[in-house]
């Protein structure tokens, strides 16, 4: 069973060390706040297996609703600052994100914190991939060539867009797919995360060198 | 139950490929697209600087067209007037006894302004000057301008060049026109002519004694832009460096690329 | 003796007049036809009857130039005696005027007394050797080299032979 839920954290391990390593250099403004993020990720999902695995409580989920408002907070904040040169998104952004808490506080009154928050995160998704997709519109848009290859912001969207659009699937079927799960251990859903999680944590490390390269050669 | 649970599992990995496939569709599009846009740029840029270099080229040639008209109409017209003048006195000559050495003087000084002409049109002609290389044209232009005694050029260079003729000719017009600032300007003695060659490069050392003049004030002055443009045709490189003690160096640097295998055989033949 | 009759196309007009200037001053030449050009020139000759020994010809001129002029009189006029006269002294003009079929080559600028003494040897000889114009033939000699660097089936044959 562990086996199962090691890959993940282990990825999240390797993306956080990636971070550690190319963003603690002053030059890289803002992407530093990564590092944080990625600590508390790195945290959540290992105290989130210690307690199925080494406390042996059933129901972990409470901490990953813990975690839920944080993970739309950082995002919401990464979408502004990274679309703010494109265009005015600040409001858009902002009360996407306040629509998302209030959907996620009532999910929690509705069916309880110990619940998987399954229509905040479907909701958030979809709020998530426009964003994505305004992002790529604008940037498609704006007359300077800027080679994608080497601009970190593209590559931080390009994986929140391939984790949440592909993960909406997934979340609409939560119920049947765990119920399978608990039945035939046919860890379906999880599988599905591991690959997106790989995507996301794929891209954004790939972002991160980036980073520390253009940022650190341009003041030098 | 079970139909309806695989069906369910079976549904959820294929919408999830379907969205993936969908989201990589996505992000190739954007890729290709954000790369043909930078090929476009790309090649506007490309366009821009090849019309640039053309519109630089003709330029060029009008104004080597120019100076050859001017050349030649000097030669022509006023070449005629002296040439008459000289045939007249000679005629004067041949009809009294006794010449008196004021007519011979006189004559002589025709027959000099007639080879001057002669000459200088000569160095204005393209045609002329592309019969000869470039050391050959700029000896004969400093023999030209030594004999005035108004200024004396010193000219070191190797046995020979391996630039093509157009370029040779651009250059040429460079060192004229850079020779005529000084003459004009600098009230100069002497001008140091100097070929250096570097390993890919024809560095050019051009230096007078002469009072200097404000580089930044004249930077933009009609003969510094003109040889700018011609050193820019040249892909070469040019700095003033000036003072009013030590006279005015110029600094040209040319980078040498091989000669074609049709320059080599033209060469040969 | 009989005094030689001479030509002269020159498109200026102040030259020409100091060239006749000088020939009558040589007393034993008759100018006998002034033109601009050379298509002055032929309507002139065709008009008048007297055909000159001896034509002055300027290579530089309008309408049509020294050159063409020269081929038209060698082969309609193949008795007179052609000199091509002129300020230029490069080589393209001088080989050309030669071959357009004239004996000499004169300098506009040339001494009275080298003019009278070219125009007897070309009456005498038939061809005068200036000496006077600093032609570049080594420069010469390597564009005629690059101008034919084939050798004809002749000569090819020749070398085969030998």
């Amino acid at each position: 069973m562990l086996l199962t839920y090691l890959p993940t954290s282990i990825i999240e391990i390797i993306a956080f060390i990636i971070s550690l390593i190319s963003l603690s250099d002053k030059r890289v403004g803002w992407y530093k706040n990564f590092i944080w993020y990625l600590a508390i990720v790195v945290i959540i999902e290992n105290f989130a297996l210690a307690i199925v695995f080494y406390w042996h409580q059933p129901n972990n989920y409470w901490i990953f609703n813990i975690f839920q408002p944080i993970q739309i907070g950082f995002i919401s904040w990464l979408m502004y600052k990274i679309t703010k040169p494109f265009f005015n998104s600040k409001w858009l952004i902002v009360s996407l994100a306040v629509i998302s808490l209030i959907i996620f506080i009532a999910e929690n009154y509705n069916t309880g914190f110990r619940n998987y928050a399954k229509i905040t995160k479907t909701y958030f998704a979809i709020f998530a991939v426009v964003e994505a997709l305004l992002f790529y519109y604008y940037f498609l848009k704006q007359e300077s060539n800027i080679s994608i290859t080497r601009y970190p912001p593209f590559w931080i969207i390009t994986g929140i867009f391939f984790f949440y659009f592909v993960s909406i699937t997934s979340n609409l079927f939560y119920d049947t797919l765990s119920a399978i799960n608990k039945t035939k251990t046919k860890p379906i859903r999880y599988t599905i995360f591991l690959i997106l999680n790989i995507i996301l944590y794929g891209c954004w490390s790939y972002a991160f060198i980036w980073k520390k390269k253009t940022a650190t050669s341009f003041t030098q | 139950m079970e139909e309806k649970d695989s069906y369910i599992v079976y549904t959820v990995i294929v919408a999830s490929c379907i969205f993936f496939i969908v989201a990589l569709f996505i992000f190739f599009y954007i890729r290709l697209f954000i790369e043909r846009k930078k090929r476009f740029a790309e090649e506007k840029i490309n366009m821009q600087q090849a019309f640039s270099q053309m519109l630089l080229q003709s330029q060029i040639e009008t104004q080597e067209e120019t100076i050859a008209q001017l050349g030649k109409e000097l030669h022509d017209n006023v070449g005629q007037l002296l040439s008459s003048t000289k045939m007249l006195l000679g005629i004067t000559e041949r009809a009294i006894d006794n010449p008196p050495e004021t007519l011979l003087t006189a004559e002589e000084t025709i027959s000099k302004a007639i080879n001057e002409l002669r000459n200088l049109s000569k160095s204005l002609s393209k045609e002329w000057l592309q019969q000869f290389d470039l050391i050959e044209n700029l000896q004969a232009e400093i023999i030209r301008l030594n004999s005035s005694k108004i200024i004396n050029i010193h000219f070191s260079h190797p046995e020979k060049l391996v630039i093509d003729k157009d370029r040779q000719m651009i250059l040429f017009r460079i060192l004229q026109e850079s020779i005529q600032n000084t003459l004009k300007h600098a009230d100069a003695k002497n001008i140091f002519i100097d070929f250096l060659f570097t390993k890919n490069s024809l560095q050019i050392v051009f230096k007078d004694d002469g009072k200097g003049f404000d580089t930044a004030a004249k930077a933009n002055g009609i003969g510094i832009m003109n040889i700018k443009h011609r050193i820019k045709l040249l892909n070469g490189s040019i700095e003033w460096l000036s003072s009013s003690t030590n006279g005015t160096i110029i600094n040209i640097g040319l980078p040498l690329n091989k000669p074609s295998n049709e320059e080599g055989n033209h060469r040969i033949s | 003796m009989k005094k030689a009759t001479i030509g002269l196309v020159d498109d200026h007009q102040l030259f020409l007049k100091s060239l006749v200037l000088m020939l009558e001053s040589f007393k034993n030449y008759e100018v006998v036809i002034e033109a601009l050009n050379g298509k002055d020139l032929q309507e002139k000759l065709t008009a008048k009857t007297i055909v000159p020994d001896i034509m002055l010809i300027d290579v530089s001129m309008p309408v049509m130039n020294g050159i063409e002029t020269a081929q038209w009189l060698s082969t309609n006029y193949p008795a007179m005696k052609l000199v091509a006269l002129s300020m230029n002294n490069d080589e393209y003009a001088v080989i050309a005027m030669l071959k357009a079929g004239c004996c000499a080559y004169l300098l506009k600028d040339a001494h009275p007394n080298e003019l009278e003494n070219a125009l007897k040897e070309i009456i005498e000889k038939g061809f005068y050797n200036s000496d006077a114009s600093n032609i570049n033939f080594r420069k010469l000699l390597a564009n005629q080299v690059n101008e034919k660097p084939l050798l004809n089936e002749k000569e090819k044959e020749f070398l085969g032979l030998a």
